[in-house]
């Protein structure tokens, strides 16, 4: 029996691409015995989307934070009148 | 405590690159009827799907970045006012743009990223150091607090069966009662 790190970090690399054609092969006939390996399976690599969607997330914080600045420095006059100036022309 | 969101990295060539491209993403929508408000929101989603298709390996940029980023708002658009579909011309660069399938994500799973952020945001971070910003091992003991690189290392396997475990529960909760 692994232990259960072993086991992530194989399912790891497997996700990731990373085994050898041996370990590949050994792993998938693994997968097709065991259903318990075949759900932990599943749920890393939705643990994959979800740092995804967080990273998404924070990306998009970030760039809140540039459109506040771009919109409230008083050297972007030029771009904000732009803006505005397509908005405000109806 | 949550900090208040970083300055987004490579800063200056995002900032030379939105004061390029949003203006023609803004004239964009302006003229389909939208508002200010829904130009930042959809030039926002635009520019992390191009970040993220430049990090793709076979990724090749066939057309400026403000065209490119242009293009993917009109996609972006078209999801969101489906009625005003043939009211979009796309030209054929701007038809082979594609939004990744995972960009919106069902309700449970929008649910299970909130339960993530509340329960294990440290966790989230550090795999998304690992993941997304591929930052370095040393660079997260610095900045992360973790007392050396052998740490982090565990702590991302412990972080990775962490959530693994709660959203496998949740999820098996979630199907109890939905299915």
């Amino acid at each position: 029996m692994k232990t259960s790190m072993s086991e992530t970090i194989l399912i790891e690399r497997y996700l990731w691409g990373e085994l050898l054609p041996l370990e590949k092969q050994n792993f998938k006939a693994r997968l097709l015995k065991s259903p318990r390996l075949r759900l932990r399976v599943y749920f890393q690599k939705k643990v994959h989307l979800l740092v995804k969607l967080y990273h998404r997330k924070k990306l998009k914080a970030e760039l809140e934070v540039l459109h506040e600045e771009l919109f409230s420095n008083p050297d972007k006059t030029q771009f904000r009148e732009n803006i505005h100036h397509i908005f405000n022309k109806g | 405590m949550v900090a208040a969101p970083a300055k987004i990295k490579t800063d200056s060539s995002i900032e030379t690159l939105y004061e390029a491209a949003f203006p023609n993403v803004a004239r964009f929508v302006q003229k389909m009827g939208g508002n200010l408000e829904d130009a930042k929101d959809i030039f926002h989603d635009a520019l992390v799907i191009f970040q993220e298709r430049q990090t793709q390996p076979n990724f090749q940029l066939q057309q400026s970045s403000s065209a490119y980023l242009l293009g993917i708002a009109k996609h972006l658009w078209i999801r969101q006012h489906h009625r005003q579909r043939k009211l979009v011309p796309l030209s054929e660069a701007e038809q082979q743009i594609e939004i990744p399938t995972d960009y919106f994500p069902n309700l449970h799973t929008q649910r299970l990223l909130q339960f993530l952020e509340a329960v294990g945001q440290k966790c989230l971070e550090l795999l998304r150091s690992f993941y997304f910003q591929k930052t370095a091992l040393k660079d997260i003991v610095k900045t992360q607090g973790y007392a050396n690189e052998h740490s982090v290392s565990v702590q991302k396997y412990k972080c990775l069966e962490k959530v693994r475990h709660s959203i496998q529960q949740k999820s098996l909760r979630y199907e109890d009662f939905h299915e």
